[in-house]
């Protein structure tokens, strides 16, 4: 029998046969202690989201610290981070925070690029995974995400990125960092429950999804984030500083 | 800058001999077909079959070192139930099988004693149209690997293909005429020598009209990016521009060098004199030179930019 402690397994064979995985979270998840995460438990399927509320967020990094901890990410890498938007001229200025982390699009670029089939969307809950036993590390994936969010992780020789803690969703937890988050900016759930919190709050709230126009449809929405790019000083004749507090200095 | 460039210069390298391997073939197999059973024709173009043999060969011996786990390579060949919309899946096909016709069409011209006529004649036609096919197929997926890419705007453009299968012919012709150059011997036969200095002018006048379309190529390029691409598309290909950080390494050397010059020469030297004398040396030797020297730099220069740029906004 599986241990519930162990990390699942993210093949695609795992997959066909897995929902025992998926049925078994509910007792696991009284068994972590964490916070439990009703949107895993039942057999129904999960369309997982996340819901980033930037008028919340006040850039402690306590989300980026959790993840790197969470997965021994190299040095130099994240596989989410906090970016810093200040601009604007005296008075008027204003300083704002961007998490960010994979997207897990409904259409996502990376999949299809894969020439073995090793990163791909899962059906049960829509998280788009990277088998790193099939990853041949050709990079492939790492070009065609248009919000540059995979990156080669130099331990394992394959693509990496946030698979929105997979190992702790599937325990009925919350992600790292949602659970390490102090104001509660980030908000994790399934969207095909009408009655959970994300579910509540896309339907309350103007939300916006980062570069809608290559028409990935992501899955990690925003309320009240800032959008203005490095950029964009030139169109508003006003200052315009973007800290990505990443291994890029500009903002991708 | 250095921080993007996941596809460095060993993927540059292996594209580009990969061009040149599959050009090497096509200018070999061209001649061979169009030559009928003349010497000359069968002679010149067992310098192309042998370049692009060894070219492919170099190329393919790198392309493992460009992957992280080089030994789960075959998971690539084996997958036909995700890789159908993957380009990479396509090229790894494409490569053995380019790599495989080669390997045999090159064998067909080793024999002693092999010629136009000789008993092998027919299987190396079949494999000369074969290997135009599949090689027209392996230089065009070098460009849709990156065009496929909305992400890098620098890329995702329909000319790129185009763009870099030009380039590899033009290469393949090059690389024919250098190696004609560096090898032939004056015959003593004057009027099979004739006949060789026609096969030097043909050549010089394959890289002119090659260079003419690749000149076109080049403008549509830009102009497309530039004019009527996207934002994120116009906003990359300033890189390229005038004021870009690989504006002059792309104009100057690439263009430049690598297409107006031979342009020139061969303007100057193969058509007008077509009947006259032989292609001087020295030109035989410096238009290759300058489309090979040309040829990586544009391969160089779009990729790297193309990994630099990237999507403008949030």
């Amino acid at each position: 029998m599986k241990d519930s402690n162990s990390k699942p397994d993210i093949s695609r064979r795992a997959f066909l046969g897995g929902g025992a995985a998926v049925t078994g979270a509910g007792a696991a998840a009284a068994l972590g202690g964490g916070v439990a995460n009703s949107a895993v438990e039942g057999g129904a399927k999960k369309h997982y989201v996340m819901v980033i509320d930037a008028r919340r967020c006040y850039g402690v990094q306590a989300c980026t610290v959790a993840c790197k901890a969470e997965y021994k990410v190299p040095l130099g890498e994240n596989r989410s981070w906090v970016e810093e938007i200040e601009k604007g001229n005296y008075p008027n200025v204003t300083r704002s925070f961007l998490p960010r982390l994979c997207n897990h699009c409904d259409e996502p670029p990376c999949v299809p690029v894969c020439p073995t089939g090793a990163t791909f969307k899962r059906d049960e809950d829509g998280i788009v995974v990277i088998d790193k036993d099939v990853c041949i590390g050709c990079k492939s994936c790492i070009q065609a995400c248009p919000y540059d969010q995979r990156f080669l992780n130099e331990d394992t020789h394959t693509a990496d990125k946030c698979d929105f803690c997979i190992h702790r969703v599937s325990q009925g937890l919350q992600p790292a960092c949602v659970e390490a988050c102090p104001s509660r900016a980030r908000i994790f759930g399934d969207l095909n429950d009408p009655d959970s919190e994300v579910s509540r709050l896309i339907a309350t709230n103007k939300v916006s999804v980062l570069r809608p126009g290559y028409g990935t449809e992501p899955n990690v929405y925003y309320i009240g984030a800032d959008h203005t790019g490095e950029n964009d000083h030139y169109a508003e004749f006003s200052y315009v500083d973007v800290k990505t507090n990443r291994r890029f200095a500009e903002r991708r | 800058m250095t921080d993007h460039n996941f596809w460095g210069l060993l993927d540059i390298t292996y594209i580009y001999l990969g061009g040149l391997g599959v050009g090497a073939f096509f200018v070999s197999a061209m001649l061979l077909l169009l030559g009928r059973n003349d010497r000359t024709h069968f002679t010149v173009a067992r310098y192309g079959a042998f370049l692009a043999f060894v070219a492919i060969v170099a190329g393919g011996i790198l392309l493992p070192f460009e992957l992280e786990h080089p030994f789960r390579a075959w998971r690539v060949y084996l997958n036909f139930a995700h890789g159908l919309r993957s380009p990479m899946f396509y090229g790894a096909w494409f490569l053995v099988i380019f790599g495989a016709i080669s390997f045999f069409y090159a064998l067909t011209f080793m024999r002693r004693g092999a010629s136009a006529e000789d008993d092998l004649a027919r299987g190396r036609k079949v494999l000369a149209w074969l290997g135009l096919a599949f090689g027209l197929c392996l230089g065009l997926y070098y460009g849709v690997l990156h065009a496929s890419l909305a992400a890098r705007p620098l890329w995702h453009s329909p000319v790129l293909p185009l763009m870099f299968l030009v380039s590899a012919y033009m290469s393949g012709a090059a690389g024919v005429l250098f190696l004609f150059a560096i090898f032939h011997r004056k015959n003593s036969d004057a009027e099979v020598e004739k006949r060789f200095v026609r096969r030097g002018h043909q050549l010089l006048a394959w890289i002119l009209i090659l260079a003419g379309i690749q000149a076109v190529l080049v403008f549509l390029y830009v102009l497309f990016a530039n004019a009527f691409g996207s934002g994120d598309q116009s906003a990359a290909i300033q890189i390229l521009l005038p004021g870009g950080a690989f504006a002059t390494q792309f104009w100057l050397w690439a263009v430049v060098l690598g297409i107006l010059v031979p342009i020139v020469l061969a303007a100057s030297f193969g058509v007008s004199r077509a009947e006259r004398a032989p292609v001087p040396w020295w030109v035989a030797v410096v238009v290759p030179l300058c489309v090979l020297i040309g040829g990586y730099v544009m391969r160089y220069d779009i990729i790297i930019a193309g990994q630099i740029t990237h999507p403008m906004g949030l």
